[in-house]
């Protein structure tokens, strides 16, 4: 019989799954930030599902909302170097940072 | 009530594909905003409402705007540049349902295997949210003041760059 804690869980590995393939295959900055969003959501699940199994869900939620603060952040100090580097190298595809290249 | 739940794991993660297959950009964002609406009924549905009205109101409205202003300042590809990058994009991104379709089937046959020896002791909870957000926590604020004010900085240079653009 499938517990509720099983597909929860499921659904947290499929998301990472596709965030972590999204963040390996593309090639755009953007799209890159996309797969690192997607994985960000199924860890905010795993939290959540693991409070709900556990009965401690103030504190999974107090952490989340804590993570969804972060994310935020992150997405948005991400993109304004990606428009920086748009601004400079007028492309968004990866393969063009060379600079540092030996 | 477990079809229910299965019918919210679909929500979440059609949305999810779409988000990495979708070519154009501004569909991807679109779709990821569906994945953020997907899973915000799933913590809904497990009794995580305030973590459900956050990511609705920031993860799918605040990251929405500022994905959609950071396409809208960058350059748009010209017709040859998208033909050529078409085949190219679906070539990768092709075989992400067949992975996923793979991952999911082995996860759902060898389910009792994989999660059967989670098992979970239910406690007690007697603090709250608020408590546990401002009395359990120290130093820390600090940190996230500091983030908080990394963003603000981010989201400035993210504007100047717009207008200057302009």
């Amino acid at each position: 019989m499938t517990n509720y804690f099983g597909i929860d869980f499921m659904a947290v590995i499929l998301i990472i799954c596709i965030g972590l393939y999204t963040l390996v295959m593309a090639k755009n900055l953007i799209r890159m930030l996309i797969g690192f969003e997607l994985m960000t959501k199924g860890v905010t699940l795993a939290f959540i599902s693991a409070g709900n199994a556990n009965g401690r869900i103030a504190l999974s939620q107090s952490l989340v909302i804590t993570m969804i603060v972060v994310e935020v952040v992150s997405i948005a100090t991400a993109l304004a170097i990606v428009m920086l580097i748009q601004h400079k190298k007028n492309s968004l595809n990866v393969r063009s940072l060379t600079n540092l290249k030996g | 009530m477990e079809l229910h739940i299965s019918i919210l794991v679909f929500l979440f993660i059609i949305p999810a594909i779409l988000a990495a297959i979708c070519r154009d950009l501004l569909r991807s964002v679109i779709a990821l905003l569906f994945c953020s609406l997907g899973l915000t009924f799933l913590l809904f549905n497990l009794n995580a409402p305030l973590a459900g009205v956050f990511e609705l109101s920031v993860g799918a409205g605040l990251i929405s705007v500022l994905f959609i202003n950071a396409i809208s300042l960058t350059r748009p590809l010209s017709a040859e540049e998208n033909l050529a990058r078409r085949k190219d994009h679906y070539r990768r991104f092709i075989g992400l349902p067949f992975i996923i379709i793979i991952i999911a089937a082995l996860l759902w046959f060898n389910q009792q295997q994989i999660f059967g020896n989670l098992i979970f002791k239910k406690t007690a909870e007697n603090a709250t949210i608020g408590q546990i957000l401002w009395g359990l926590r120290g130093l820390d604020l600090i940190g996230q003041i500091v983030i908080l004010l990394v963003g603000v900085y981010g989201i400035v240079v993210l504007f100047k760059r717009g207008r200057s653009n302009d």
